[in-house]
């Protein structure tokens, strides 16, 4: 992935996104191409299905047409992201990113102590369903985001600062 | 000298994928959302590595690039740890996580932080040996006849052309191997994705 994006890179940076939907289109169409073959994979196709072990998690699938859809989504991304114009939010989050990355399991420990206290008395297991999904994840990107300038003040070897 | 312009597409394919990355570490999220997340995000950040590659960072000595990794990469992920670590100490035999934490002696690491121990010391090995072959693209560049940057323009930041393509080539095949191998596969181990991702690149635009 790192090679292609630097290979990628000069015709990126020229590329006008104003053919954006034939761009948001292509990389639906390579998603959907790609997801085609891991399916024909792990259905007993061409391709052999296996236990693909990602960050400790175990998915099916194959290797190589797991880097394929890795690639396809990662360029249907970049193609819905050349339409976007610049925008505050964004670059905050980009901006941060590395400081929201280490924190944010602190963070979700620390939402589920507070909300087991109020809603389960004690017990500290994260509440399930989309509504607790965005709580921990918004409540956890705010706080990151919110403590960041703080600790490049005072802490900035922390965050990767002299 | 003028500052690059900045890429904003970047921008915000990078805050997708840091959102992607808490979103995907809430247990409450359903297994299928889950593969989907799991399948490109770290991919995303190494692919926006690589649109990132500067060769003129590709250039500098092993010492000063070991120094700026150690900054950047690894006193940030001891300090989260003992940070993380501290607190786990607190909150192990309360409620829910008594139950998980049942038997583990104090000095055993917060998964959550430090993951699998052999992943700490593989981690450590990636960036201590990526430097070397770094140093090794160079001497092959030197080889090749290759004289490094240039004086290329500070705007431009690609890294596959002119005068540091072996070295670019070199970092980038390890990346490569490394993405493809073992250690991280195709969609990525997340602290294997940070850490090497920052190989050729800075994941600050």
């Amino acid at each position: 992935m790192m090679t292609l994006g630097s290979w990628l890179r000069p015709w990126l940076a020229t590329w006008k996104p104003n053919a954006w939907m034939v761009g948001v289109l292509a990389g639906l169409g390579v998603i959907i191409l790609a997801k085609a073959w891991e399916a024909s994979g792990a259905g007993g196709g061409l391709i052999q299905a296996q236990s693909l072990d990602v960050n400790g998690r175990l998915f099916e699938g194959d290797r190589g047409f797991a880097a394929l859809s890795a690639g396809a989504r990662s360029l249907a991304v970049v193609f819905l992201v050349l339409a976007i114009p610049p925008n505050p939010i964004t670059a905050r989050l980009s901006r941060d990113a590395i400081i929201i990355f280490p924190p944010h399991g602190l963070w979700f420990s620390v939402f589920s102590g507070v909300l087991s206290m109020v809603f389960h008395r004690g017990d500290w297991k994260e509440t399930g369903g989309w509504p607790a999904v965005a709580v921990y994840s918004v409540g956890a990107i705010l706080l990151s985001v919110a403590v960041a300038p703080l600790l490049r003040r005072w802490v900035p070897w922390l965050v990767g600062g002299r | 000298m003028a500052a690059p312009p900045r890429l904003h597409w970047v921008d915000h394919a990078k805050a997708i994928g840091i959102v992607l990355v808490v979103v995907g570490h809430t247990s409450a999220l359903p297994a299928e959302v889950r593969e989907f997340i799991y399948r490109f995000h770290m991919p995303l950040f190494f692919f926006l590595a690589g649109v990132l590659t500067r060769s003129e960072r590709l250039a500098e000595g092993f010492r000063p690039w070991l120094t700026r990794q150690t900054r950047a990469l690894i006193i940030p992920f001891l300090g989260f740890f003992a940070i993380s670590w501290v607190w786990w100490l607190l909150i192990r035999n309360i409620g829910d996580k008594a139950k998980e934490s049942a038997g583990l002696a104090w000095c055993t690491a917060p998964r959550p932080a430090l993951g699998d121990r052999r992943d700490a010391v593989r981690q450590s090995a990636v960036v201590v040996f990526s430097g070397a072959v770094r140093d090794l693209s160079r001497v092959l560049g030197a080889v090749a006849g290759d004289q490094g940057h240039t004086g290329r323009p500070a705007g431009d930041r690609g890294g596959a052309a002119g005068g540091g393509q072996p070295r670019v080539a070199a970092v980038l095949a390890v990346a490569t191997a490394m993405e493809c191998g073992p250690y991280s596969l195709a969609a990525g181990h997340d602290d294997a994705g940070i850490l090497a991702s920052s190989l050729a690149g800075d994941l600050e635009t």
